[in-house]
Protein backbone atom coordinates (compact mmCIF):
# COMPACT_ATOMS: atom_id res chain seq x y z
CA UNK A 1 0.00 0.00 0.00
CA UNK A 2 1.41 3.72 -0.85
CA UNK A 3 0.67 6.42 1.02
CA UNK A 4 1.15 10.00 -0.66
CA UNK A 5 0.00 13.46 -0.72
CA UNK A 6 -2.11 14.25 -3.73
CA UNK A 7 0.75 15.99 -5.81
CA UNK A 8 2.69 12.60 -5.66
CA UNK A 9 0.25 10.22 -6.67
CA UNK A 10 1.17 10.22 -10.34
CA UNK A 11 5.24 9.87 -8.97
CA UNK A 12 3.93 6.86 -6.89
CA UNK A 13 2.04 5.39 -10.12
CA UNK A 14 5.10 5.56 -11.93
CA UNK A 15 7.16 3.77 -9.63
CA UNK A 16 5.05 1.07 -8.58
CA UNK A 17 4.56 0.81 -12.58
CA UNK A 18 8.25 0.57 -12.52
CA UNK A 19 8.18 -1.98 -10.49
CA UNK A 20 5.66 -4.50 -11.53
CA UNK A 21 2.30 -3.35 -9.71
CA UNK A 22 -0.29 -1.77 -12.29
CA UNK A 23 -2.95 -1.23 -9.90
CA UNK A 24 -1.40 -0.46 -6.40
CA UNK A 25 -3.19 0.39 -3.73
CA UNK A 26 -3.00 3.99 -2.77
CA UNK A 27 -4.44 6.30 -0.35
CA UNK A 28 -4.29 10.00 -1.19
CA UNK A 29 -3.78 12.33 1.42
CA UNK A 30 -3.84 16.30 0.87
CA UNK A 31 -1.48 18.25 -0.26
CA UNK A 32 0.65 19.67 1.20
CA UNK A 33 1.56 17.79 4.63
CA UNK A 34 5.20 18.45 5.68
CA UNK A 35 4.49 21.91 6.86
CA UNK A 36 1.36 21.12 8.56
CA UNK A 37 1.75 20.67 12.68
CA UNK A 38 1.61 17.40 13.62
CA UNK A 39 -1.96 17.48 15.32
CA UNK A 40 -2.93 18.50 11.90
CA UNK A 41 -1.71 15.31 10.38
CA UNK A 42 -3.10 13.49 13.34
CA UNK A 43 -6.83 14.95 12.74
CA UNK A 44 -6.05 14.27 8.93
CA UNK A 45 -5.62 11.08 9.60
CA UNK A 46 -8.36 9.87 12.26
CA UNK A 47 -10.60 11.33 9.70
CA UNK A 48 -9.54 8.89 7.15
CA UNK A 49 -9.03 6.06 9.40
CA UNK A 50 -11.42 3.90 8.27
CA UNK A 51 -10.84 4.52 4.70
CA UNK A 52 -7.37 3.65 5.23
CA UNK A 53 -8.04 0.27 6.85
CA UNK A 54 -9.86 -0.50 3.91
CA UNK A 55 -7.43 -0.31 1.83
CA UNK A 56 -4.60 -1.95 3.71
CA UNK A 57 -6.67 -4.54 4.31
CA UNK A 58 -7.69 -4.99 0.84
CA UNK A 59 -11.36 -3.81 0.55
CA UNK A 60 -10.71 -1.14 -1.61
CA UNK A 61 -8.33 -0.48 -3.97
CA UNK A 62 -7.97 3.63 -3.84
CA UNK A 63 -9.24 6.32 -1.30
CA UNK A 64 -8.49 9.70 -1.38
CA UNK A 65 -8.81 11.29 2.29
CA UNK A 66 -9.66 14.83 2.25
CA UNK B 1 5.18 4.10 -27.02
CA UNK B 2 6.43 0.65 -26.93
CA UNK B 3 10.30 -0.50 -26.10
CA UNK B 4 12.10 -0.80 -29.21
CA UNK B 5 15.46 -1.59 -30.80
CA UNK B 6 15.52 0.84 -33.16
CA UNK B 7 13.18 3.61 -33.90
CA UNK B 8 12.56 5.26 -37.31
CA UNK B 9 11.78 8.86 -37.81
CA UNK B 10 11.78 10.37 -41.16
CA UNK B 11 11.58 14.41 -41.67
CA UNK B 12 13.66 16.83 -41.26
CA UNK B 13 15.99 17.63 -38.05
CA UNK B 14 13.20 19.70 -37.10
CA UNK B 15 10.50 17.06 -37.37
CA UNK B 16 13.05 15.20 -35.77
CA UNK B 17 13.61 17.81 -32.75
CA UNK B 18 9.77 18.31 -31.75
CA UNK B 19 9.02 14.09 -31.83
CA UNK B 20 12.22 13.75 -29.21
CA UNK B 21 10.09 16.63 -27.59
CA UNK B 22 7.48 14.93 -27.77
CA UNK B 23 8.78 11.48 -25.94
CA UNK B 24 10.35 13.58 -23.20
CA UNK B 25 13.59 12.73 -24.78
CA UNK B 26 15.31 16.31 -24.82
CA UNK B 27 15.78 18.73 -21.45
CA UNK B 28 14.16 21.38 -23.68
CA UNK B 29 17.49 21.71 -25.91
CA UNK B 30 17.66 20.12 -29.89
CA UNK B 31 19.71 16.73 -29.16
CA UNK B 32 22.13 15.19 -31.64
CA UNK B 33 20.01 12.32 -33.30
CA UNK B 34 20.79 9.12 -31.94
CA UNK B 35 21.23 7.73 -35.38
CA UNK B 36 22.88 3.67 -35.74
CA UNK B 37 25.92 5.25 -37.06
CA UNK B 38 26.48 8.20 -34.34
CA UNK B 39 26.18 5.51 -31.48
CA UNK B 40 28.43 2.88 -33.45
CA UNK B 41 31.31 5.19 -33.52
CA UNK B 42 30.62 6.66 -29.73
CA UNK B 43 30.55 2.55 -28.83
CA UNK B 44 34.15 2.45 -30.30
CA UNK B 45 35.80 4.34 -27.11
CA UNK B 46 34.68 1.49 -24.87
CA UNK B 47 35.69 -2.08 -24.68
CA UNK B 48 33.01 -3.12 -23.15
CA UNK B 49 30.30 -5.01 -24.66
CA UNK B 50 27.20 -2.80 -25.85
CA UNK B 51 24.67 -4.87 -23.74
CA UNK B 52 26.10 -4.85 -20.62
CA UNK B 53 23.87 -3.19 -18.09
CA UNK B 54 25.88 -0.43 -15.96
CA UNK B 55 23.10 -0.78 -13.26
CA UNK B 56 19.12 -0.22 -13.00
CA UNK B 57 18.48 3.80 -12.52
CA UNK B 58 15.80 4.81 -10.17
CA UNK B 59 12.95 5.50 -9.82
CA UNK B 60 11.86 3.78 -12.69
CA UNK B 61 14.71 1.40 -12.72
CA UNK B 62 15.27 1.06 -16.13
CA UNK B 63 18.03 -0.51 -17.72
CA UNK B 64 21.54 1.81 -18.29
CA UNK B 65 23.37 -0.58 -21.08
CA UNK B 66 26.55 0.24 -22.11
CA UNK B 67 24.49 0.87 -25.81
CA UNK B 68 21.85 3.16 -24.56
CA UNK B 69 24.56 5.54 -21.91
CA UNK B 70 26.00 5.87 -25.54
CA UNK B 71 22.94 6.85 -27.29
CA UNK B 72 22.39 9.68 -24.77
CA UNK B 73 25.59 10.65 -24.63
CA UNK B 74 25.68 11.42 -28.80
CA UNK B 75 22.51 13.33 -27.68
CA UNK B 76 23.79 15.26 -25.43
CA UNK B 77 26.80 16.30 -28.03
CA UNK B 78 29.36 14.19 -26.65
CA UNK B 79 32.76 13.74 -28.85
CA UNK B 80 32.85 9.92 -29.14
CA UNK B 81 36.12 9.52 -26.88
CA UNK B 82 34.42 11.05 -23.87
CA UNK B 83 32.30 7.94 -23.37
CA UNK B 84 34.64 6.40 -20.90
CA UNK B 85 33.62 9.19 -18.43
CA UNK B 86 30.04 9.35 -19.05
CA UNK B 87 29.89 5.74 -18.06
CA UNK B 88 31.95 6.14 -15.11
CA UNK B 89 29.60 8.51 -13.99
CA UNK B 90 27.09 6.93 -14.59
CA UNK B 91 28.63 4.09 -11.93
CA UNK B 92 29.26 6.45 -9.53
CA UNK B 93 25.58 7.59 -9.54
CA UNK B 94 24.34 4.33 -8.39
CA UNK B 95 26.65 3.87 -5.61
CA UNK B 96 24.34 3.36 -2.85
CA UNK B 97 25.83 6.22 -0.89
CA UNK B 98 24.80 8.62 -3.33
CA UNK B 99 21.11 7.44 -3.15
CA UNK B 100 19.86 7.74 -6.85
CA UNK B 101 16.13 7.02 -5.30
CA UNK B 102 16.16 9.88 -3.43
CA UNK B 103 17.54 12.18 -5.29
CA UNK B 104 15.93 11.57 -8.88
CA UNK B 105 11.87 12.57 -7.26
CA UNK B 106 12.97 15.12 -4.43
CA UNK B 107 11.19 18.37 -4.54
CA UNK B 108 14.40 19.84 -3.70
CA UNK B 109 16.68 22.21 -6.39
CA UNK B 110 19.46 19.21 -6.86
CA UNK B 111 21.35 18.30 -9.50
CA UNK B 112 24.53 16.38 -10.26
CA UNK B 113 27.98 17.94 -9.80
CA UNK B 114 30.92 16.00 -11.64
CA UNK B 115 34.38 16.46 -11.08
CA UNK B 116 36.71 15.05 -13.56
CA UNK B 117 40.64 14.85 -12.20
CA UNK B 118 43.68 12.95 -13.90
CA UNK B 119 45.21 12.81 -17.07
CA UNK B 120 42.21 11.72 -19.19
CA UNK B 121 40.66 15.05 -17.87
CA UNK B 122 43.54 17.28 -19.65
CA UNK B 123 43.65 14.71 -22.14
CA UNK B 124 39.60 15.19 -23.15
CA UNK B 125 40.08 19.26 -22.19
CA UNK B 126 37.45 19.30 -19.68
CA UNK B 127 38.11 23.08 -18.52
CA UNK B 128 39.29 23.66 -15.02
CA UNK B 129 39.71 27.08 -15.46
CA UNK B 130 37.98 30.49 -16.60
CA UNK B 131 34.09 29.68 -16.66
CA UNK B 132 34.47 26.14 -15.97
CA UNK B 133 31.00 25.81 -14.28
CA UNK B 134 29.56 27.74 -17.40
CA UNK B 135 29.29 27.85 -21.19
CA UNK B 136 31.46 27.41 -23.78
CA UNK B 137 33.68 23.70 -23.33
CA UNK B 138 31.96 20.76 -25.19
CA UNK B 139 33.55 18.63 -22.79
CA UNK B 140 31.89 20.73 -19.81
CA UNK B 141 28.72 21.17 -21.54
CA UNK B 142 28.02 17.76 -23.40
CA UNK B 143 29.51 15.06 -20.67
CA UNK B 144 27.08 17.26 -18.24
CA UNK B 145 24.56 17.14 -20.30
CA UNK B 146 24.73 12.82 -21.22
CA UNK B 147 24.30 12.39 -17.30
CA UNK B 148 21.15 14.45 -17.30
CA UNK B 149 19.53 12.76 -20.08
CA UNK B 150 20.45 9.15 -19.04
CA UNK B 151 18.52 9.85 -15.47
CA UNK B 152 15.72 11.19 -17.43
CA UNK B 153 15.84 9.14 -20.53
CA UNK B 154 16.45 5.87 -18.50
CA UNK B 155 15.92 6.69 -14.89
CA UNK B 156 12.52 8.06 -16.13
CA UNK B 157 12.84 11.01 -13.97
CA UNK B 158 10.67 13.88 -16.59
CA UNK B 159 9.73 16.99 -15.17
CA UNK B 160 6.56 17.14 -13.88
CA UNK B 161 5.45 13.63 -14.00
CA UNK B 162 8.14 11.72 -11.76
CA UNK B 163 10.96 14.62 -11.37
CA UNK B 164 8.95 16.83 -8.61
CA UNK B 165 11.46 19.62 -8.16
CA UNK B 166 9.13 22.56 -7.08
CA UNK B 167 11.79 24.91 -9.09
CA UNK B 168 14.62 23.19 -10.56
CA UNK B 169 17.59 24.69 -11.02
CA UNK B 170 20.21 25.62 -14.46
CA UNK B 171 22.77 23.29 -13.39
CA UNK B 172 19.80 20.51 -14.41
CA UNK B 173 21.25 21.11 -17.53
CA UNK B 174 24.30 20.39 -17.08
CA UNK B 175 27.08 21.09 -14.06
CA UNK B 176 30.88 19.49 -14.95
CA UNK B 177 33.99 20.25 -14.92
CA UNK B 178 37.94 19.26 -14.21
CA UNK B 179 39.50 20.37 -11.12
CA UNK B 180 42.76 23.19 -11.50
CA UNK B 181 45.25 20.08 -10.54
CA UNK B 182 47.74 22.22 -12.37
CA UNK B 183 46.76 25.34 -9.44
CA UNK B 184 46.04 23.81 -6.91
CA UNK B 185 48.26 24.32 -4.27
CA UNK B 186 47.23 21.16 -2.45
CA UNK B 187 47.03 17.00 -3.70
CA UNK B 188 44.22 16.59 -6.15
CA UNK B 189 40.73 15.34 -4.74
CA UNK B 190 41.00 11.77 -6.04
CA UNK B 191 44.23 11.67 -4.64
CA UNK B 192 42.92 12.63 -1.49
CA UNK B 193 40.86 9.83 -1.12
CA UNK B 194 43.46 7.10 -2.20
CA UNK B 195 43.27 7.18 -6.04
CA UNK B 196 46.73 7.50 -7.55
CA UNK B 197 47.78 10.79 -9.49
CA UNK B 198 48.17 9.51 -12.62
CA UNK B 199 44.96 7.33 -12.74
CA UNK B 200 41.63 9.26 -13.55
CA UNK B 201 38.53 9.60 -11.46
CA UNK B 202 35.11 10.71 -11.91
CA UNK B 203 33.50 12.04 -8.86
CA UNK B 204 29.82 13.17 -8.51
CA UNK B 205 27.62 14.92 -5.97
CA UNK B 206 24.36 16.13 -5.49
CA UNK B 207 24.47 19.59 -5.02
CA UNK B 208 21.95 22.31 -4.71
CA UNK B 209 22.91 25.35 -6.80
CA UNK B 210 25.73 27.35 -5.68
CA UNK B 211 26.65 30.52 -3.96
CA UNK B 212 29.33 32.95 -5.07
CA UNK B 213 31.89 33.49 -2.14
CA UNK B 214 34.72 36.39 -3.31
CA UNK B 215 37.41 38.52 -2.24
CA UNK B 216 39.20 38.40 0.64
CA UNK B 217 43.19 39.27 1.10
CA UNK B 218 44.25 36.94 3.58
CA UNK B 219 43.60 33.53 4.84
CA UNK B 220 41.38 34.43 7.67
CA UNK B 221 39.28 36.67 5.23
CA UNK B 222 38.54 34.31 3.00
CA UNK B 223 37.96 31.58 5.71
CA UNK B 224 35.93 33.79 8.50
CA UNK B 225 33.71 35.26 5.41
CA UNK B 226 33.11 31.75 4.07
CA UNK B 227 32.05 30.06 7.65
CA UNK B 228 29.83 33.10 8.01
CA UNK B 229 28.39 32.97 3.99
CA UNK B 230 27.69 29.66 5.03
CA UNK B 231 26.92 29.14 8.86
CA UNK B 232 23.32 31.27 7.94
CA UNK B 233 22.56 28.37 5.81
CA UNK B 234 19.41 27.29 7.58
CA UNK B 235 19.08 24.48 5.17
CA UNK B 236 22.62 22.91 6.23
CA UNK B 237 21.98 23.86 10.04
CA UNK B 238 18.62 21.63 9.91
CA UNK B 239 19.96 18.90 8.11
CA UNK B 240 23.27 18.51 8.17
CA UNK B 241 25.38 16.53 5.25
CA UNK B 242 28.14 16.84 2.98
CA UNK B 243 29.29 20.64 1.75
CA UNK B 244 31.27 21.50 -1.64
CA UNK B 245 33.70 24.73 -1.31
CA UNK B 246 35.04 24.78 -4.87
CA UNK B 247 37.94 27.36 -4.27
CA UNK B 248 38.65 29.58 -7.45
CA UNK B 249 43.18 29.17 -7.57
CA UNK B 250 43.64 32.77 -5.84
CA UNK B 251 41.64 31.64 -2.24
CA UNK B 252 43.79 28.11 -2.21
CA UNK B 253 46.89 29.83 -2.73
CA UNK B 254 46.26 32.67 -0.46
CA UNK B 255 44.92 29.91 1.95
CA UNK B 256 48.28 27.39 1.03
CA UNK B 257 50.62 30.45 1.76
CA UNK B 258 49.40 31.37 5.02
CA UNK B 259 50.23 27.60 6.31
CA UNK B 260 46.62 25.89 5.80
CA UNK B 261 46.48 22.24 4.07
CA UNK B 262 43.52 21.48 2.56
CA UNK B 263 42.66 19.29 5.86
CA UNK B 264 43.55 22.56 7.86
CA UNK B 265 40.75 24.15 5.81
CA UNK B 266 38.03 21.61 6.40
CA UNK B 267 38.41 21.73 10.20
CA UNK B 268 38.19 25.42 10.46
CA UNK B 269 35.10 25.29 8.60
CA UNK B 270 34.00 22.60 10.11
CA UNK B 271 34.50 24.47 14.27
CA UNK B 272 33.30 27.89 12.72
CA UNK B 273 30.72 27.85 10.11
CA UNK B 274 27.39 26.82 11.79
CA UNK B 275 25.48 29.03 14.05
CA UNK B 276 23.05 28.88 17.43
CA UNK B 277 19.66 26.77 17.37
CA UNK B 278 18.53 30.52 18.11
CA UNK B 279 19.34 31.64 14.98
CA UNK B 280 16.68 29.49 13.74
CA UNK B 281 13.01 30.49 13.74
CA UNK B 282 10.94 28.19 16.00
CA UNK B 283 9.61 25.66 12.93
CA UNK B 284 13.57 25.08 11.61
CA UNK B 285 14.36 24.64 15.52
CA UNK B 286 12.03 21.78 15.93
CA UNK B 287 13.50 20.17 12.61
CA UNK B 288 16.69 20.30 13.57
CA UNK B 289 16.17 18.67 16.92
CA UNK B 290 14.42 15.95 14.80
CA UNK B 291 17.29 15.55 11.94
CA UNK B 292 20.31 16.51 14.16
CA UNK B 293 19.55 14.33 16.82
CA UNK B 294 23.56 13.77 17.50
CA UNK B 295 24.28 17.36 17.84
CA UNK B 296 21.82 17.53 20.60
CA UNK B 297 23.32 14.53 22.77
CA UNK B 298 25.09 17.02 25.17
CA UNK B 299 23.42 20.50 24.96
CA UNK B 300 19.98 20.84 23.98
CA UNK B 301 19.28 24.62 25.15
CA UNK B 302 18.78 27.30 22.40
CA UNK B 303 22.38 28.11 22.44
CA UNK B 304 23.19 24.78 21.04
CA UNK B 305 26.03 25.19 18.46
CA UNK B 306 24.82 23.66 15.10
CA UNK B 307 27.89 23.32 12.37
CA UNK B 308 27.12 22.74 8.96
CA UNK B 309 29.09 19.66 9.03
CA UNK B 310 29.02 16.96 11.77
CA UNK B 311 32.78 16.03 10.82
CA UNK B 312 35.64 17.83 8.86
CA UNK B 313 35.20 15.02 6.07
CA UNK B 314 31.88 16.01 5.28
CA UNK B 315 33.48 19.26 3.69
CA UNK B 316 35.23 18.63 0.40
CA UNK B 317 37.45 21.05 -1.38
CA UNK B 318 37.99 21.14 -4.96
CA UNK B 319 40.00 23.67 -7.04
CA UNK B 320 38.37 25.29 -9.82
CA UNK B 321 38.40 28.38 -11.99
CA UNK B 322 40.30 31.42 -13.95
CA UNK B 323 41.69 34.59 -12.55
CA UNK B 324 40.15 36.59 -9.84
CA UNK B 325 38.60 35.81 -6.22
CA UNK B 326 35.19 34.04 -7.07
CA UNK B 327 34.77 30.27 -5.64
CA UNK B 328 31.56 28.55 -5.02
CA UNK B 329 30.37 26.53 -1.98
CA UNK B 330 27.20 24.21 -2.98
CA UNK B 331 25.45 23.12 -0.14
CA UNK B 332 25.26 19.39 -0.68
CA UNK B 333 21.28 17.20 -0.67
CA UNK B 334 22.03 15.83 2.92
CA UNK B 335 20.18 12.68 2.35
CA UNK B 336 23.21 11.48 -0.23
CA UNK B 337 27.21 11.07 -0.47
CA UNK B 338 29.51 12.02 -2.60
CA UNK B 339 30.73 8.81 -5.10
CA UNK B 340 33.90 8.28 -6.99
CA UNK B 341 35.02 6.15 -9.70
CA UNK B 342 38.40 5.23 -11.51
CA UNK B 343 38.07 5.53 -15.12
CA UNK B 344 38.82 1.65 -15.67
CA UNK B 345 38.67 -0.95 -18.66
CA UNK B 346 36.15 -3.99 -18.34
CA UNK B 347 38.82 -5.95 -16.31
CA UNK B 348 38.72 -3.22 -14.02
CA UNK B 349 42.53 -1.53 -14.29
CA UNK B 350 43.06 1.96 -14.29
CA UNK B 351 43.95 3.25 -18.24
CA UNK B 352 46.18 6.29 -18.75
CA UNK B 353 44.24 7.75 -22.28
CA UNK B 354 41.14 6.93 -23.23
CA UNK B 355 42.59 5.74 -26.25
CA UNK B 356 44.00 2.52 -24.53
CA UNK B 357 39.33 1.90 -24.42
CA UNK B 358 39.46 2.45 -28.35
CA UNK B 359 38.61 -0.63 -30.44
CA UNK B 360 39.89 0.23 -33.37
CA UNK B 361 43.44 1.63 -31.82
Amino acid sequence: MVVCSHDFSALARSVARACGVDDPRLVILPHPLGSLPDQAIKTIIRRGHDEIMSVLTGKKRYTEVA
Amino acid sequence: MAVADEIVVSGSYDAIYEFCLQQGWTDGLPVVPPTRERVGAMLEWTDRDADEVVGSIPPLNGHASIRKIAANAVMAGCRPNYLPVVITAVEALLDKGFNLDAVQPTTGPITQLVIVNGPVARELGINAGTTAFGPGWRSNATIGRAIRLILVNIGGAKPGEVNQKTQGQPGMFSLCAAENEARSPWEPFHVEHGIPAEHSAVTVFATFPGYDIHEGETANDILTNLSRETGGMTRKLVNGGEHVVALCPEHAQILASAGFSKQQVKEFLWQHAGAPLAHLVPYFQRLARLRRANVFQVESGDDTWLPIADRPDQIHVIVVGGTSRHSTYFPCFSYSRFASRRITNHCGQAIRSVKDLFRNS
